[in-house]
């Protein structure tokens, strides 16, 4: 062997720097991609979270130095007595757009009319019926309600109704929490729903209308105002006494916005009472925006309930067969079909729901309904005769060929179904069930939560019924067949072993399920009403959160209110399915260590 | 005897292939319906002459509405769109997603960050779509792009250049959001790649970087590939996330351009997807519209079905190659 | 053993633990220079584990840990600071198991070459072939040097990865079990390779053939559960072991 004709292949120094430079280089960056996922994942929370945070910030203020300056009352005119209203006029509020006013004396008469037809009192009552003695009164902005304050602390909130006849007139609408000494000053913002009392002992407090519990208090020796002012932009709050201006700077951009507004019932202006409403746009200027999340978070929960009561069963069901009862060759062909569901993007989905499915569905609601009874009881009748079929034809059916059976078996079923429902239809109602149910009250819209069941719920079979029938082919082989030795049929061996064994595994593919129909969005905002309303009932429409953020979030204002209750609507989507898939996730991390075990 | 009957599993065993058989239906029964809907629309009934030349017609009314643009009532911005942002967004996540998995399988150790990665990994894949998109607008368009527009295109403000939802962003949301699957794919692959080439590679004296580049990622590329392709498709029928980074109804003009860089990435796009979504359920004239749509809806879903199926075809080879070996997911 | 000959590795007090499993258990031996040295022993007494551990190859397992010294011309291989690759272009092995890439026949033996910075076809070409010569495979695959390596057959493959590892030239080459899966003839040219290289190298043999650990190697080592029983001259070791269980394993008599 001739050694010299080798050329030793000795590294340089230089080549052996560059490989071990470029090696950590490479590990570097591989860690940092590898991070990031993490990283990601957080940031998404992070941002989120920021967004969100302002809205829950306390509201702060801080006294500016006095002005000195005299302060010039407006000489308002001396209201007109009203005929036939025995009160006399020491208070006399006039609203913002000057349609309404309202003359209270002291002792709480009051009387509301309307300057433009100044014929009488349109509403004549007493404001309290306690011996109070009323000290102060202000219209709130936009025409809607009045704030009345009282010798004693007291505080009211008056709403500017229409009663059944379509007379408007003042209703209590709540009582606000009493202050220790009487409200001599009411100031109200503009724009927007907030006001600020200043009582007797100098203390200032700061309202939203929506909420009971003052925003800001802030105690000042100020005992001789004369009056309480907002500047235009509402950040500044004036209180004059007679010969100097007070001023207070208030840090308040989200006062429509808290805890109690977002999940509580809430009295707003125009309403008759407390409810749960969303309704954040109207071409109205100084309209008040309501946002009640919970009119969306039910309607999301209630569109993935009726999804998941489609999909579930049908994707374990189906996850049972392939994996414990189908040769690998069909299983493999069966699976790959199956899992071709969620190649339809939802897109299509939605707009097939909607413009095909749910006028079908409307004109044959019977025939659906008859149907979800007969499918199983068709295909238990099919494998009662089974047995007696000529030996010739199970052969030829089995192996997974008597899925294929199944299904001409089940569109023959379905067609026949439909026929006869339609006969049913004309012969049980006169026009139709569709009518009949709208007869007895029942009100059924077109894009209702029974398409959204159907249509959302083949979007979420393949994601459920991978992981259902993964978890069910991974239980070991051995564990089966010893039942199966041991003289258990072939569905006992997966009742009493296979499916106790994947239960946790059934429940985190269910879980999977429910976190995709929680983030769905198209097929919601495609085929729903988009109403926010909230109930259960399948023959109603719904509003999701994830629909709402697809149609309002290009058209909020940045960094308004409304653009960060959207995203507290995200961070709830985020949350809803992070608490999921986590749980997911770890039951099949344990679930694979136990079948390691096994 | 029927209770019998039913403790011996025979009529639940039925019913369970029952469920099989009505998810293939309804499968079959969906494709069928799309193709029944859509082949049909461009076929000139109402012409005399014969069949041959009615054939040319329709095949003609197709290539029009394939190329036409939107005024012409045909879908090629959106074609054009729908394909810029995913292979934008293929360029961007296949790095990333390739050297997470890299991470995840090839250094990381086994044990609660590895866990929590992997919990990670797997809620990203969860977090819905639309969440994605409220993402993408406040931290791409308004944070990342206003950023950018602040340093780079100060002249121009207030008019935002990256400031405002456009093709770039759309790529950015949709790698996010695809970047789980194409780490979950890509991880298969590698782990079906035996140790012992690994260790012959470590045995010749490479360094790790060396055995990862010149062994593992090749062997690993038909995953890649599968992986890239799932993503894509997954990001093709994506509608919801995009409405706020970019996508719209209808653009005056593409998002391309004669001279360099050619690509406007900054431009708004339209995409098959929003094509759907607005002329099928927002025009006020969707009535007269749906067979067009039913039409986009075609053409989208041939696009996703055929790289479904590519992906399939290249995980059937890729199993052949290395046996049925155990696959860690 | 005479002190004369220098040890290439010194093996000081060397355990190794898989997980909670001990594998091998306070090991002190040295490895002379430009000398074969067999290491025989019952199956899953650890001789591959042994010989993984002369160049670090165990870490690259899971779970995985190292104690003692390993010193290569009197330098620590185990030695925070060393360059593993570096380490593992000096220290060859060769596996049990044939492990060719899934590459063509010539660029499995490229393959070393190329991350040692050779580029040059020329060049190339010739060490590819002078390594496929010696481990007496070149003459089989000549024709066939850019077909895939995977379809050689087992012997072809295992001498493949000899001449992988014999190509970027190891100053010391472990070879586990070469011979197990080739018929008489190719292990008589591998036995004849070994005689050739152990000129210039230093090498390491794992066999559970008895006559070829006889016939081939200068100094025989008898492990036997993780412990190193005996380590001689091969033909003390044969003809007159110390030890009353490295006799019973050589004949045959273990049980
Ligand atoms: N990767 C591993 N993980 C855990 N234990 C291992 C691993 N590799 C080897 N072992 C254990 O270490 C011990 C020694 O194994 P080793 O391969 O060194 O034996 P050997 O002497 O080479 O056997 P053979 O002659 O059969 O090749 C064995 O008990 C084996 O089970
Ligand atoms: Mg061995």
């Amino acid at each position: 062997m001739n050694k010299t004709a080798l050329i030793p292949p000795i590294m340089p120094k230089q080549l052996l720097r560059r490989r071990r430079w470029y090696n950590r280089l490479f590990r570097a960056l591989i860690a940092v991609a590898g991070s990031s996922v993490v990283l990601m994942l957080a940031a998404l929370f992070i941002y989120l979270f920021s967004e969100v945070l302002p809205l829950f910030r306390g509201v702060s203020g801080s006294p500016l130095q006095p002005l000195a300056a005299t302060y010039q009352a407006n000489n308002a005119e001396l209201p007109v007595v009203q005929a036939g209203w025995p009160g006399v006029a020491d208070f006399s509020a006039s609203s913002a757009s000057g349609d309404y006013q309202l003359l209270a004396s002291k002792n709480g008469l009051a009387c509301l009319f309307s300057p433009a037809s100044p014929a009488g009192c349109l509403q004549q009552w007493s404001l309290t019926d306690t011996g109070d003695t009323l000290t102060s009164l202000s219209w709130l902005t936009a025409d809607q309600a009045v704030l009345a304050g009282y010798q004693s602390g007291r505080l009211q909130q008056w709403f500017l109704l229409a009663d059944n006849q379509g007379n408007l007139m003042l209703r209590l609408a709540r009582e606000l929490p009493a202050q220790p000494a009487a409200i001599i000053h009411i100031a109200a913002e503009h724009n927007r729903r907030g006001f600020a009392t200043l009582s007797a002992d100098g203390q200032l407090a700061l309202y939203y209308s929506a909420t009971a519990k003052p925003l800001w208090r802030y105690a000042t020796e100020i005992t001789d105002a004369v009056d309480l002012v907002f500047s235009a932009n509402n950040q500044i709050l004036s209180v004059y006494s007679a010969e100097q201006q007070h001023r207070f700077a208030l840090d308040n951009p989200h006062p429509e916005i808290s805890w109690q507004t977002l999940w509580h019932s809430v009295w707003y202006e125009g309403f008759a009472g407390p409810d749960y409403v969303w309704q954040t746009s109207s071409a109205a200027d100084g309209y008040q925006p309501k946002f009640s999340l919970l009119p969306l978070t039910s309607g999301t929960l209630k569109a993935a309930f009726y999804a998941m009561l489609f999909a579930a069963p049908l994707a374990i069901m189906a996850a049972i067969y392939t994996a414990c009862f189908l040769p690998a060759g069909p299983r493999r062909r069966i699976k790959g079909l199956i899992e071709l569901m969620a190649a339809f993007p939802t897109v299509i989905l939605g707009f097939i729901a909607a413009v095909w499915l749910a006028p079908v569905i409307e004109n044959h609601l019977l025939a659906l309904l008859l149907w979800v009874v007969v499918a199983p009881l068709s295909i238990l009748a099919l494998a009662a005769v089974w047995p007696r079929l000529p030996q010739s034809w199970q052969q030829r059916c089995s192996g997974g060929a008597e899925v294929l059976l199944l299904m001409v078996w089940l569109v023959l079923v379905s067609n026949l179904v439909f026929v006869v429902a339609g006969q049913l239809d004309s012969w049980l109602f006169s026009d139709g069930l569709r009518l009949y149910l709208d007869q007895q009250g029942i009100y059924y819209e077109q894009r209702n939560a029974l398409i959204i069941g159907i249509a959302m719920g083949f979007a979420v079979v393949p994601g459920i019924y991978a992981i259902a029938d993964d978890v069910l082919h991974q239980v070991p082989r051995h564990l089966t067949r010893g039942a199966l030795a041991l003289g258990a049929t072939p569905w006992q061996a997966v009742v009493r072993i296979s499916l106790p064994l994947a239960a946790p595994g059934l429940i985190a593919a269910a879980l999977v399920g429910l976190g995709r129909a929680i983030g769905e969005t198209m097929i919601l905002l495609m085929a729903t009403g988009n109403s926010p309303v909230m109930n259960f009932n399948l023959f109603e429409g719904l509003r999701s959160l994830t629909a709402t953020l697809a149609m309002e979030l290009s058209e909020a204002t940045v960094g308004s209110s409304h653009f960060r209750v959207l995203f507290v609507a995200a961070l709830l989507l985020l949350l809803f399915t992070f608490v999921a898939n986590t749980a997911a996730e770890v039951i099949r991390q344990r679930l694979r260590k136990k079948y390691q075990r096994l | 005897m029927l209770q019998n009957w039913f403790r011996q599993g025979t009529p639940w065993i039925w019913l369970n292939a029952g469920a099989v058989a009505l998810s293939l239906l309804l499968v079959a029964g969906l494709l069928a319906f799309i193709l029944m809907h859509s082949l049909g629309v461009f076929w000139p009934t109402d012409l005399p002459g014969h069949s041959g030349s009615k054939l040319w017609l329709y095949l003609q009314n197709w290539w029009l509405f394939l190329s036409g643009s939107s005024a012409e009532g045909g879908i090629f911005p959106a074609i054009l769109g729908t394909v810029l942002m995913v292979l934008l967004m293929a360029v961007l996540v296949t790095p990333l997603g390739v050297l997470a998995a890299v991470y995840l399988h090839e250094y990381a150790k086994d044990g609660p960050v590895l866990r929590l990665i992997r919990i990670a990994v797997h809620n990203l894949a969860g977090v819905p779509s639309i969440v994605f998109g409220v993402f993408g607008l406040g931290f791409f368009v308004y944070f990342l792009g206003g950023s950018i527009d602040n340093l780079f295109y100060r002249d121009s403000l207030p008019t935002p250049t990256f400031g405002t939802p456009g093709l770039i962003w759309v790529s950015l949301t949709l790698a996010l959001l695809t970047l789980p699957v194409v780490i979950v794919a890509t991880e298969q692959g590698l782990a079906g790649i035996p140790k012992n080439l690994r260790l012959g590679c470590f045995a010749l004296g490479a360094t790790k970087a060396e055995v990862i580049w010149k062994i593992v990622l090749p062997q690993a590329s038909p995953a890649m590939v599968t992986a890239l392709m799932l993503a894509i498709a997954r990001a093709a029928g994506e509608v919801a996330p995009l409405i706020f980074v970019g996508v719209v109804k209808s653009v005056p003009a593409l998002p391309l351009s004669s001279e360099f860089p050619y690509l406007q990435l900054q431009q708004k796009i339209t995409s098959l997807g929003m094509h759907i979504y607005d002329s099928g359920i927002q025009s006020p004239a969707a009535q007269d519209t749906e067979p067009l749509v039913f039409a986009s809806a075609l053409v989208l879903i041939t696009l996703i079905f055929m790289l479904n199926l590519a992906a399939y075809r290249l995980r059937k080879r890729l199993n052949l190659r290395y046996g049925n070996r155990s696959v860690v997911e | 053993m005479k002190t004369e000959v220098t040890a290439k590795l010194e093996v000081q007090d060397l355990s190794l633990r898989f997980a909670d499993k001990t594998v091998l258990q306070h090991i002190s031996m040295r490895i002379p220079e430009h000398k074969i040295t067999a290491f025989i022993g019952p199956s899953g007494c650890g001789k591959s584990s042994l010989l993984r551990s002369f160049n670090r190859m165990n870490e690259l397992l899971e779970d995985t840990s190292t104690d003692g010294r390993v010193l290569l011309d009197g330098a620590d291989i185990y030695q925070a600071g060393v360059e593993v690759a570096e380490l593992r272009r000096r220290v060859g092995i060769v596996f049990q198991k044939p492990n060719p890439f899934p590459h063509s026949v010539y660029e499995n033996v490229a393959f070393g070459l190329r991350l040692q910075g050779i580029k040059q076809p020329r060049k190339l070409d010739e060490l590819v072939e002078s390594a496929l010569k010696k481990a007496a495979l070149w003459d089989e695959v000549r024709d066939r040097l850019h077909h895939s390596a995977v379809n050689l057959s087992g012997g072809q493959q295992q001498r493949l990865v000899i001449a992988r590892a014999i190509a970027i030239e190891p100053e010391v080459l472990l070879l586990d079990e070469p011979a197990s899966a080739l018929d008489p003839i190719s292990t008589l040219k591998i036995e004849e390779l070994m005689y050739d290289l152990k000129q210039h190298y230093t090498l390491v043999i794992v066999t559970h053939n008895m006559q070829q650990a006889a016939r081939v190697s200068d100094y025989t080592a008898f492990l036997n559960m993780g412990q190193l029983v005996e380590f001689d001259e091969t033909n003390k070791m044969f003809t007159d072991p110390s030890q009353r269980a490295t006799e019973d394993y050589i004949t045959g008599r273990f049980g």
